[in-house]
């Protein structure tokens, strides 16, 4: 789903215009964003939580340039889904 | 990572950001979180502008083990919520070594490696990395004693 439908389908739930539920989309994902650069985890009931971890400089081998090379610092974000989301993912199946 | 923010403050982040009310904000998360819930279990994915994509993902059946009675079962395939950042994201949290770039390294520079030029390849570049007998591994990966494949075909194509 695209945001442009995920807008369409929040704007008739919510009763609210287009735009506004693009300002209030937009809103949100700027705030996770920031709290993620901040290094914050944080946790949404019923979606899951969303953490960042970083990665050290390592060293690997690199069959392009066939030298080892020292690799910078990395920071990855990680999200684990809450119980609810997974159960209703298994629901739908029939998996449990 | 250090501070794990609550959800009551991140309503107030996101009211302040979005000027409104905090109901409004918890009600408009809320909402999405339905949306979400329900796209992913329909097997569609969600994806938010700037931030990344919210997909089910397929594993497959394995046999697995109970934590506690130690028996072995089988676990049927299914579908797990799964997160992948969009570029956008991924900048932003690793602004702070974006100017860092990956640099060669010799490996003499490391007291614990040495390397050791074998005759039949004396002349060609030294990429055969063993550890000195008396050291003990700092990295196995560090540890390679086969030829690079892309060396071995540079050298039969300037041959040919």
């Amino acid at each position: 789903m695209t945001q442009t439908s995920l807008i369409e389908r929040l704007a008739h739930r919510l009763k609210m215009t287009q735009s506004e539920t693009h300002h209030h989309l937009k809103a949100v994902t700027s705030e996770w964003t920031d709290q993620l650069a901040r290094e914050e985890a944080f946790t949404i009931p019923g979606l899951g939580t969303f953490r960042t971890e970083i990665q050290d400089t390592r060293t690997r081998y690199s069959p392009h340039h066939d030298q080892m090379l020292l690799l910078p610092p990395k920071v990855h974000v990680r999200f684990s889904p809450s119980q609810s989301l997974k159960d209703a993912l298994l629901e739908q199946e029939g998996t449990k | 990572m250090s501070r794990k923010t609550t959800y009551n403050e991140m309503v107030q982040s996101v009211a302040q950001r979005a000027e409104t009310t905090q109901t409004d904000a918890d009600r408009f998360m809320r909402e999405l979180v339905a949306v979400v819930e329900q796209t992913l279990a329909t097997g569609d994915d969600i994806q938010l502008a700037g931030f990344g994509k919210l997909e089910p993902r397929f594993h497959k059946a394995r046999a697995g083990r109970h934590p506690q009675t130690g028996e072995t079962l089988q676990i049927p395939s299914h579908h797990r919520a799964a997160f992948k950042p969009f570029k956008a994201l991924k900048d932003v949290v690793n602004a702070p070594f974006l100017h860092l770039e990956a640099r060669p390294v010799q490996p003499k520079s490391n007291p614990l490696l040495v390397v050791r030029e074998r005759p039949e390849h004396a002349g060609n570049p030294p990429f055969f990395i063993e550890l000195d007998e008396n050291e003990a591994a700092p990295d196995s990966d560090l540890i390679r004693v086969r030829p690079s494949p892309i060396t071995e075909r540079q050298r039969d194509t300037e041959k040919n």
